[in-house]
């Protein structure tokens, strides 16, 4: 936070504290009431003034987390509150529960960075409102002057519905039973996050340690012991007995003693905690040192989020003889402007991240990674032209699907058609007959048989270029036809759905020439072909309970090997001698760029 | 009789068209593509119509598809399927909407006109005609412990005969054999199979053809 604003801020919260008392004061001769107003005000204005503070420290020395930013907003808020006095006193209330629960539990939960992901803001933002939806349910339902005979202030405040302390009692359990449920799931992500970091990312998280083992003590047991030792109404009478309303159950007043004190001692202990973690250039440097040259890009990227504490930051590689930026994975890196801050280490490698995270401290991690760096920049270029590589061969295999799909095609529309009308006039010519010359009859009737034979030939030529069956029928028709076909007994056992062209025409070769194969050399009795949808894929089985010995180098499996690779697949042929021969393969089909 | 013919090769239709008009049957409409096929049929239903199975828009089997969907509408309509494709699945597709009045046969029938006309009454009649080369392809199929294999040469004449949907009038005239032999053949055929006898001439096609795919 720049100075600037950080004297606005103590300037405007100075004004409210100001505000508070006289008003608070004003209201006690207002209302004639004999209370202990100094001790409860001064509390609470100390812990407005620790969070607000404390805040504003940490956004100085840690401008690269938010968590300064949400301290000076609960202080705001804390202080603000206090300016409420009879008839508007259920502002008091409600802005003190916004501010307990509902700030200060994205605060701990944020801890180190302060910033929430989208779907985070989305929880926080539910949260937020849960919380303002009980503390004015709770409000609603309590008289706060209960018991005090005052013409004058009662009826109470403007969102009194009625005094129901049963009411306010029920609802404000709930809300009281939610609240350390909430905690807790916060504890549990502090420490998965704990857990999966690594030793270097644990070094980053000390500062949740510092604020949470001290916390989960005070935090969580005073208000559950409260509510145990009283109900809700023990809170709600508390209140009253902090304003000097109404007598005050001894042990009550002790547990918001406690609370009170927690909530000064709390600021600090974030404040310390961030300080602690605060990294500097040489500590940085430090963290990247011990890296060496020999880990992966990935790893490397990882180091790097954990060192700079900054899950956003991201390795960027211009790639040799183009001005296309790529990952460690080698894929396209989208680079927003707006949102994201680009650090060049050197002409080729720079680091994507954050605008809040300090660039000199991300080109000292940078500078310090070098070797490492280097290397990955080297893989990353691999990996990209690995995925071109790719992409081309996947590319090749569906235009020659294509090329495929067109001849048979214009067989069906073309030649096909054509032999059919010659064949018809021929043999039409051959039975009206030339009366005078058998022998022209006799060559006309060779001639339609011919014209039949190549009707035949022609459309099983057709079938082997691309059954079109398959196009409009799918695997299952498709291979339930080689089966008929077949030399050997096959059974067909195949999902009926329909899936992308490729995959199917793919799953289809495969069975084809692995049938093919069985048919010509394995000696089998039955054969049988499975295909199912299997993790995303098509698996397909082909197996025989012939001699096996397949030859798995032979150009047949090869080529499917190639065209079911080409797809992002796994083929694969077992061939043991006398053991049968079961020719696998899974391909693919669903989360595919295309 | 009064036939559509829905096909989209130009050529193939007016050859169709010249032969059906020659033997005396009258062509409604010619179309070539399944919507106006639909169209067509709906304003008009005629007593036979002939249906290319790949056909515009999609170039799939939009023939095939449009011809089943008339065939709910129109049950009384016969519909004789043309392919290119010795496919046992498109007729087996198509028998299951109903076994009357129905045919699926080769494009290369049309070369023999009066086995083509024959099939054609034959469904404009009620009856059933599956193409000898599919019925063929289901027969050569491998099996395991083959039932097929364990008939005779003539029950396996038979068997093919019925397949086709020649009825046993019609088999024992083309088979130059009596009646009684064929129903004792069919009788064999069917025990031997272990099939549950059925005597109406077109569900029996059904039955045989789902029996040979399997």
């Amino acid at each position: 936070m720049r100075v600037r604003s950080g004297v606005i801020v103590i300037v405007a919260a100075a004004a409210l504290s100001v505000l508070a008392f006289v008003v608070q004061q004003w209201s006690l001769t207002r209302y004639d009431l004999v209370l202990d107003l100094p001790e409860w005000l001064w509390t609470q204005l100390a812990v407005g003034w620790a969070f607000l503070l404390s805040g504003l420290a940490a956004g100085r020395k840690r401008p690269d987390s938010l968590i300064g930013r949400w301290m000076v907003v609960f202080g705001l808020i804390w202080i603000g509150r206090l300016v409420f006095t009879p008839p508007a006193i259920q502002w008091e209330a409600v802005g003190w529960a916004l501010a307990l629960y509902g700030l200060l539990f994205v605060i701990l939960y944020t801890l180190p960075s302060g910033r929430l992901r989208r779907w985070e803001k989305w929880v926080a933002g539910i949260w937020m409102a849960f919380v303002l939806v009980m503390a004015v349910a709770v409000v609603a339902f309590t008289d706060f002057y209960r018991g005090i005979d005052d013409p004058v202030c009662c009826p109470s405040h403007l969102l009194l519905i009625e005094d129901a302390p049963a009411t306010a009692d029920a609802i404000g359990t709930i809300g009281l039973a939610v609240a350390p449920l909430v905690f807790i799931a916060i504890v549990s992500a502090q420490l998965s996050r704990w857990l999966r970091a690594s030793r270097v990312g644990r070094r980053n998280l000390r500062s949740v340690i510092v604020v949470f083992a001290p916390l989960l003590v005070l935090l969580v047991l005073v208000p559950i012991a409260t509510v145990i030792a009283d109900g809700f109404s023990g809170l709600t009478e508390a209140f009253g007995s902090s304003l000097g309303l109404a007598p005050a159950p001894q042990p009550t007043r002790l547990n918001l003693y406690v609370q009170d004190t927690a909530l000064i001692v709390l600021p600090v202990l974030i404040l310390a905690g961030l300080l602690t973690t605060r990294l500097s250039r040489a500590r940085v440097a430090d963290m990247m040192e011990d890296l060496g040259s020999s880990s992966n890009p990935q790893e490397l990227e990882k180091r790097l989020q954990e060192t700079l504490a900054e899950p956003s930051v991201r390795l960027a590689f211009l790639r040799e003889g183009s001005d296309e930026r790529v990952d460690v994975n080698g894929e396209r890196l989208e680079f927003d402007p707006d949102t994201q801050t680009m650090t060049e280490l050197d002409d080729r490698v720079s680091i994507v991240h954050d605008p809040a995270v300090d660039r000199g401290l991300v080109a000292a991690a940078g500078a310090a990674a070098g070797l490492a760096i280097d290397n990955a920049r080297l893989h990353a270029e691999l990996r990209a032209q690995l995925l071109e590589v790719q992409e081309s061969r996947r590319r090749l295999v569906t235009a020659t699907d294509e090329a495929r799909r067109a001849v048979e095609r214009d067989l069906h529309d073309g030649a096909q058609q054509r032999l059919i009308a010659l064949s018809a006039a021929l043999k039409q010519a051959a039975t009206h007959g030339s009366k005078r010359d058998p022998a022209v009859d006799e060559l006309l009737g060779d001639a339609a048989r011919e014209a039949d034979l190549a009707i035949g030939e022609l459309r099983e030529l057709a079938r082997g270029v691309h059954p079109a069956i398959l196009t409009q029928a799918g695997l299952g028709p498709a291979i339930s036809n080689l089966a008929d076909r077949a030399s050997i007994p096959v059974r067909v056992e195949v999902d009926p759905d329909r899936y992308p062209s490729d995959v199917e025409a793919t799953a289809y070769f495969v069975v084809a020439e692995a049938l093919s194969n069985a048919f010509k050399h394995s000696s089998a009795d039955t054969v049988v072909v499975s295909v199912r949808d299997e993790g995303g894929g098509l698996y397909i089985e082909v197996i025989d309970d012939g001699i096996g010995g397949a030859d798995t180098d032979g150009s047949g499996l090869r080529g499917l090997s190639d065209r079911v690779g080409s797809q992002g697949g796994r083929f694969r042929v077992e061939s043991g001698l006398d053991s049968g021969t079961r020719v696998t393969a899974w391909i693919p089909h669903r989360d595919r760029s295309r | 009789m009064r036939a559509l013919i829905a096909e989209d090769s130009v050529l193939l239709r007016e050859g169709l068209a010249r032969l059906l008009d020659e033997e005396g049957v009258e062509v409604i409409a010619q179309v070539g593509d399944a919507d106006s096929l639909r169209a067509r049929v709906r304003a008009d239903p005629p007593d036979v119509c002939i249906v290319d199975v790949r056909m515009p828009p999609e170039d799939n089997a939009d023939g095939l598809i449009a011809a089943i969907e008339l065939r709910s509408e129109f049950p009384n309509m016969g519909i004789l399927i043309l392919s290119q494709y010795v496919e046992p699945h498109y007729a087996l597709e198509l028998l299951q909407v109903g076994t009357d009045g129905v045919g699926y046969l080769l494009k290369d029938r049309i070369t023999d006109r009066t086995q083509f006309i024959e099939g054609l009454r034959a469904v404009a009649g009620g009856g059933t005609a599956v193409d000898p080369a599919v019925v063929a392809q289901l027969l050569g199929r491998p099996r395991k412990d083959d039932p097929v294999q364990r008939l005779t040469n003539r029950e396996r004449e038979v068997l093919a005969a019925m397949a086709e949907g020649k009825t046993n009038s019609g088999i024992s005239d083309s088979l130059f054999m009596s009646e009684k032999t064929v129903e004792s053949h069919v009788r064999s055929i069917f025990m031997k199979l272990d099939l549950r006898s059925d005597q109406h001439t077109n569900r029996r096609v059904l039955a045989v053809l789902q029996w040979l795919r399997t």
